[in-house]
C-alpha cells in the first residue's frame, strides 16, 4: 500500500468521495474552462467532443497514452488548446508566449526575482 | 522590487514550481480571462459542483424514484433527460440526450464510451478513471463478459448489452430492484444504488435485514 500524503486524505475526506475526480488542481481547471467557454457559447459541446476523440485516437495510436487513463487530463488539454487555436481564440504563438512568462519555475539557488530571461 | 510573475492570483496554485500541463492551463486561463471569456470565479464554482454536487447520488434517486413510482419509470424511458430534469438535476453539457436501458432476470446493460469518455455528468457526475481508460474502453466491446467478471458480477446466462455513449447519447443502466424491498421508501432504495450499477459494471445487492432496520430508526 503506497502512503497517501494527509493533504490527499484530508481532501478525500472532505470531497466525501471515493475517488478523487481530479488528480491535480490543473486538472480541474482545465475541465472547468472547457465547460465554462461551452456554456458562454465560445463553442457547442460536440465540437469539444469532437476534438477530444481525436486527440485520444492520436494518443492512443502512437503508444502515448496510460493503459489506465491516468492523463486523460493531458488529453483533454490538449482537445482544449488545439480547439481554441483552430477557432483562433487562442493561437498557439500567443499561448506559449504566455507560458513563458507565467510558467517557468525560478531557477534554484537564483536570489533574483521577476527575472523574465 | 515588483514580481513580474504575479503568483497570487490563482487561487489552486502554490509556489512550488508549476509542471508542464500546470504552466499551460495557467497561461491559457490567464489569457482567457484578459479576453473577457472566462471569469476565475465561475470556473472555482464550476469546479466546486462536479467536486460536491454533482454526483451518482442524483441518479441513485432517478433510479429510486423510477422503482417505486410506475408513472415516473415510464416517462423516464420515454424521455429521460426530461424525467431527470424534473428532479430538479438540470441536464448540463453532457445531459441533452439520454437513454435509460433496464436491467431484466434476462438482460444485462453495460455502459461504455469506446472514442472518448461521455459520460450522463447530471445523474452521475464525472466519470472514474477506469471508465475513461483505454484499458475498460476496448475490453467492454471485446469481452464484456470477462471484464464484468472481473467488476465481480456474473450475468450467468443473461444477454449482455453494451452501450456505446457518444455525443449524440449517454446511456444510464436501471439496475434491478433487489428482492425483499418491497414496502421500502425512496430514500433506504435510493441507498442501495452505487454509481457502478447505473454503468453495469455492478448490480445492486440484496440488502441485510439489519442495514434495513437500522436506516429506517435513522429516518
Amino acid at each position: 500500500m503506497s502512503p497517501k500524503s494527509t493533504e490527499e486524505l484530508v481532501a478525500a475526506a472532505r470531497a466525501r468521495v471515493p475517488e478523487a475526480i481530479f488528480s491535480e488542481p490543473w486538472e480541474a481547471r482545465a475541465f472547468a474552462v472547457a465547460v465554462a467557454l461551452c456554456e458562454s457559447g465560445c463553442f457547442p459541446w460536440a465540437e469539444f467532443q469532437q476534438s477530444l476523440i481525436d486527440e485520444i485516437r492520436e494518443a492512443e495510436g502512437a503508444g502515448r497514452a496510460a493503459p489506465g487513463g491516468a492523463d486523460y487530463y493531458h488529453r483533454w488539454l490538449g482537445a482544449l488548446t488545439r480547439l481554441l487555436a483552430a477557432k483562433g481564440i487562442v493561437g498557439a504563438a500567443e499561448l506559449e508566449a504566455r507560458i513563458a512568462v507565467v510558467g517557468p519555475p525560478p531557477p534554484p539557488q537564483d536570489p533574483r526575482q521577476g527575472q523574465t530571461k | 522590487m515588483s514580481d513580474m510573475h504575479d503568483h497570487d492570483h490563482g487561487h489552486d496554485y502554490h509556489n512550488a514550481p508549476l509542471s508542464e500541463p500546470a504552466q499551460r492551463v495557467k497561461a491559457l486561463e490567464s489569457l482567457l480571462v484578459e479576453k473577457g471569456l472566462v471569469d476565475p470565479q465561475l470556473l472555482d464554482q464550476l469546479i466546486d459542483t462536479y467536486e460536491r454536487k454533482i454526483g451518482p447520488r442524483n441518479g441513485a434517486r432517478v433510479i429510486a424514484h423510477a422503482w417505486v413510482d410506475g408513472e415516473y419509470r415510464k416517462r423516464l424511458f420515454e424521455n429521460a433527460a426530461k424525467a431527470i430534469e424534473e428532479l430538479g438535476y438540470p441536464p448540463g453539457p453532457q445531459g441533452e440526450h439520454m437513454m435509460v436501458v433496464e436491467n431484466t432476470p434476462r438482460v444485462h446493460n453495460l455502459v461504455v464510451c469506446t472514442l472518448c469518455s461521455c459520460y450522463p455528468w447530471s445523474v452521475l457526475g464525472l466519470p472514474p478513471v477506469w471508465y475513461k481508460s483505454p484499458a475498460y474502453r476496448a475490453r467492454a466491446v471485446i469481452d464484456p463478459r470477462g471484464l464484468l467478471k472481473e467488476f465481480g458480477v456474473d450475468v450467468g446466462d443473461k444477454e449482455v448489452r453494451v452501450w456505446d455513449s457518444s455525443s449524440e447519447m449517454r446511456y444510464v443502466v436501471m439496475p434491478e430492484r433487489p428482492a425483499g424491498t418491497e414496502g421500502w421508501s425512496e430514500d433506504e432504495l435510493a441507498e442501495l444504488v452505487t454509481r457502478d450499477s447505473m454503468i453495469g459494471t455492478a448490480v445492486v445487492k440484496a440488502p441485510a435485514r439489519r442495514a434495513r432496520s437500522e436506516s429506517r430508526a435513522a429516518g
